[in-house]
């Protein structure tokens, strides 16, 4: 193949632009790839749902932008084969949409390759991306010449998109399995590379075989359309287990911080100084209440074979152990909101779990404070946490329209007035019913 | 491979038929193209377009052969080969929004496997014979109505072919530009087999050799110009009283 002639570049940018833009953006809104690069590829796979419709929308676009009969009596006058002239217009259209997508991977490669602490750029899902924009190009020209022009733009991008979203609906393992569109967390797998190639081949084959039915070739569609069902049988066989586990990728790294020691497997190791200087600032704040010495474990990878080999080679603890998942999640993220790590262990260390009134009865509100409440409360002062419920998904509700908290003012003023020393004490003196949720008002004079 | 008797050159076209729906538009049409220029010449709907589509290999024909050379179009390579070596121009020109001539000339090329050493040297003399040399970075939308036409009359003869087909050339062509015209339709014949529609018994005067009455999907008449025109008059005037009581209109 020469150089574009059906769609140059004055033709093909808005293509590139479409695609890149979509591509950066959706990215950018994501946090679960930042620093990790198997979850940067992941990230690149998963994209498509938003860049495939993209590509295939403008591509349809483009097409029907020609005078359809006239272009197509050309096609027919041809003395190229048969479907050749419409596969060299998918073709051109997705060299600028492979171009857009591959602008558009650029950012995450680089903010990755800054950040990541572990492993290697995972450019194999490359192929199945292409291949995948390719395969939508393909359909996008028979939509576009297929359909009538006003519609062909949005019954492109509408159709791959809503073919996607059925997919997932009806099977994501299925889905995962022939695309790289795979929603699992990827920090401690592999994809091997024949996985990847195989996803790439059968979408362009499938694609190349609705092309040709649509050039009027039932033969050839036929043939493709069983090539495309050979490719993908592999995939359908080994379907959600074509992700291999990366025992280097569970092994731990450790801070060990002046009060805890914190570790994390390498694929997060990325995220240790955060987490690190997380846990430092509450076990600061909560001097007295919580153990010190103790180590963090994150413990995402547990079930998966690796795992236990790699936690049984960390040296034995100098206090206890403390699985993370014992109070909050850091799976599938690759960045810490510290609000909401801070909010977990405040939850944890204030034992009672019904501080949030609307859970349970939103029918008398505002509730009074409990002990608990004034507890949760300071914690959340202390670090600037705001008590509305907008500091992270899922955090509780706290303010004022649902926990009145006029009883309790001297209380809060009593415990904010409290020299560090004092209130190591006071904590450790009730350690036990802080934890356990038992605390009484007595307690605080 | 078949080989027709006694038809080494020129294309010749035998019982050929095609209807779409219920609609007959060629019926049991035969004839023979040799060099220099054919007029196709018949009223709206006889079949002309229909024609030429088969002949350029874009449609197929319900019955019937057509040989090239001595050679009956029957497989898939004998057809290619044919479009390779054949030049048309549709009656609605081929537009591509956003390409410039020269790019879309390119285009054809491309589609027609002129060997890509020699693409460059063909945009060049296809413009120039269509007077169109100053236009060739210009986009094709921003052309008038006629240079278009004369675009789509450089296409059809990109890939230097021995047979051309130009259905309707000449409209929208201004004067100055249909006599150019004649006189470029002369020239190019003298090498291959140019054929040629129109309604306009002016261009038939200006520049047939042999004629090709076609109505209602039927050859009507088919013979040297000359032996068309009847009556008084000039010669156009004579074409049309001929043309006119071929099809059955002259005035009964
Ligand atoms: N795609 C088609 N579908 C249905 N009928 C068609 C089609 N193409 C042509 N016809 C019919 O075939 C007949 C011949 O049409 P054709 O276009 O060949 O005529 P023509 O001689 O080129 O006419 P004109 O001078 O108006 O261009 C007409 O009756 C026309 O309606
Ligand atoms: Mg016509």
């Amino acid at each position: 193949m020469t150089a574009p002639v059906l769609v140059p570049w004055r033709r093909g940018w808005p293509l590139v632009v479409a695609v890149a833009v979509a591509q950066t953006a959706v990215l950018a809104s994501w946090r679960t790839w930042v620093g990790s690069w198997p979850q940067t590829a992941a990230a690149l796979g998963q994209v498509l749902l938003i860049t495939g419709p993209v590509a295939a929308g403008v591509t349809a676009w483009v097409v029907r932008g020609e005078r359809r009969e006239g272009v197509r009596w050309l096609w027919k006058a041809s003395s190229r084969p048969r479907s050749v002239p419409a596969f060299r217009l998918g073709a051109e259209c997705a060299l600028w949409a492979i171009t857009g997508i591959t602008l558009g991977s650029l950012v995450p490669l680089v903010w990755t390759a800054r950040e990541a602490a572990f492993g290697r750029p995972g450019l194999w899902v490359w192929f199945p991306m292409a291949a995948g924009v390719l395969g939508v190009c393909l359909l996008g020209v028979v939509a576009g010449l297929g359909f009538r022009p006003v519609f062909a733009a949005a019954a492109a991008a509408v159709g791959i998109y809503g073919a996607t979203v059925a997919a997932l609906f009806i099977g994501d393992d299925v889905l995962a399995a022939l695309s790289p569109y795979d929603g699992r967390t990827m920090f401690f797998y592999r994809v091997p590379a024949w996985i990847h190639a195989l996803q790439g081949i059968w979408f362009v084959l499938a694609a190349a075989a609705v092309l040709v039915r649509f050039e009027g070739l039932r033969r050839a569609s036929g043939f493709l359309a069983v090539a495309a069902g050979l490719a993908a049988s592999p995939l359908l066989l080994v379907g959600w287990n074509d992700r291999r586990p990366d025992p280097e990728a569970m092994r731990f790294v450790c801070e060990i911080g002046p009060r805890v020691e914190v570790c994390l497997p390498q694929a997060k190791a990325h995220m240790l100084p955060e987490v690190a200087a997380a846990v430092d600032e509450f076990w600061t704040v909560a001097d007295g209440l919580v153990e010190q010495g103790i180590r963090l474990v994150d413990d995402e990878a547990a079930g998966i074979g690796g795992f236990d080999e790699a936690l049984g080679s960390l040296p034995e603890p100098q206090v206890d152990q403390v699985m993370l998942s014992a109070f909050t999640d850091l799976s599938a993220v690759s960045r810490l909101d510290r609000s909401q790590f801070l909010g977990d262990l405040v939850r944890w260390t204030v034992g009672d779990q019904r501080l949030d009134p609307t859970d349970t009865q939103p029918s008398r509100l505002p509730t009074p404070a409990t002990p608990a409440h004034v507890l949760t409360r300071w914690f959340y002062e202390r670090f600037d946490l705001p008590l509305d419920g907008s500091g992270w998904p899922g955090a509780p509700i706290l303010d004022e329209r649902v926990v009145d908290y006029t009883n309790v003012l001297d209380e809060l003023r009593w415990l904010t007035g409290l020299s560090p020393e004092d209130r190591r004490g006071w904590f450790a003196e009730h350690r036990s019913q802080i934890m356990s949720g038992t605390l009484t008002f007595d307690a605080f004079n | 491979m078949a080989i027709v008797n006694g038809l080494a050159t020129g294309v010749s076209v035998s019982g050929i038929s095609k209807s779409y729906g219920g609609t007959a538009a060629l019926v049991g049409v035969s004839l023979v193209l040799e060099e220099g220029v054919s007029v196709l010449l018949g009223r709206n709907g006889a079949g002309k377009s229909t024609l030429f589509r088969i002949l350029a290999g874009a449609e197929r024909a319900d019955a019937g052969v057509v040989a090239r050379g001595g050679v009956i179009l029957d497989g898939g390579e004998t057809w290619r080969e044919h479009r390779r070596r054949c030049g048309w121009l549709p009656q609605t020109t081929p537009l591509i929004r956003g390409l410039t001539v020269e790019e879309f000339l390119a285009y054809v090329a491309w589609l027609k496997e002129v060997p890509r050493s020699v693409v460059g040297e063909r945009i060049d003399a296809v413009l120039a014979a269509v007077d169109l040399v100053d236009r060739r970075r210009s986009r094709m939308d921003t052309l008038s109505g006629g240079m278009l036409r004369r675009v789509g009359v450089a296409q059809a003869l990109i890939n230097d072919p021995g047979l051309v087909l130009l259905d309707e050339p000449s409209a929208g062509l201004d004067p100055v530009q249909r006599a150019a015209f004649h006189r470029f339709v002369r020239r190019i014949a003298s090498e291959r087999m140019v054929v040629l529609s129109t309604h306009l018994l002016e261009d038939v005067a200006a520049v047939g050799e042999r004629v090709f009455v076609i109505d209602e999907g039927r050859i009507r008449f088919a013979g040297d110009v000359d032996e068309l025109a009847v009556g008084e008059g000039d010669r156009t005037e004579r074409l049309r009283a001929g043309f006119l009581s071929v099809i059955g209109e002259d005035g009964a």
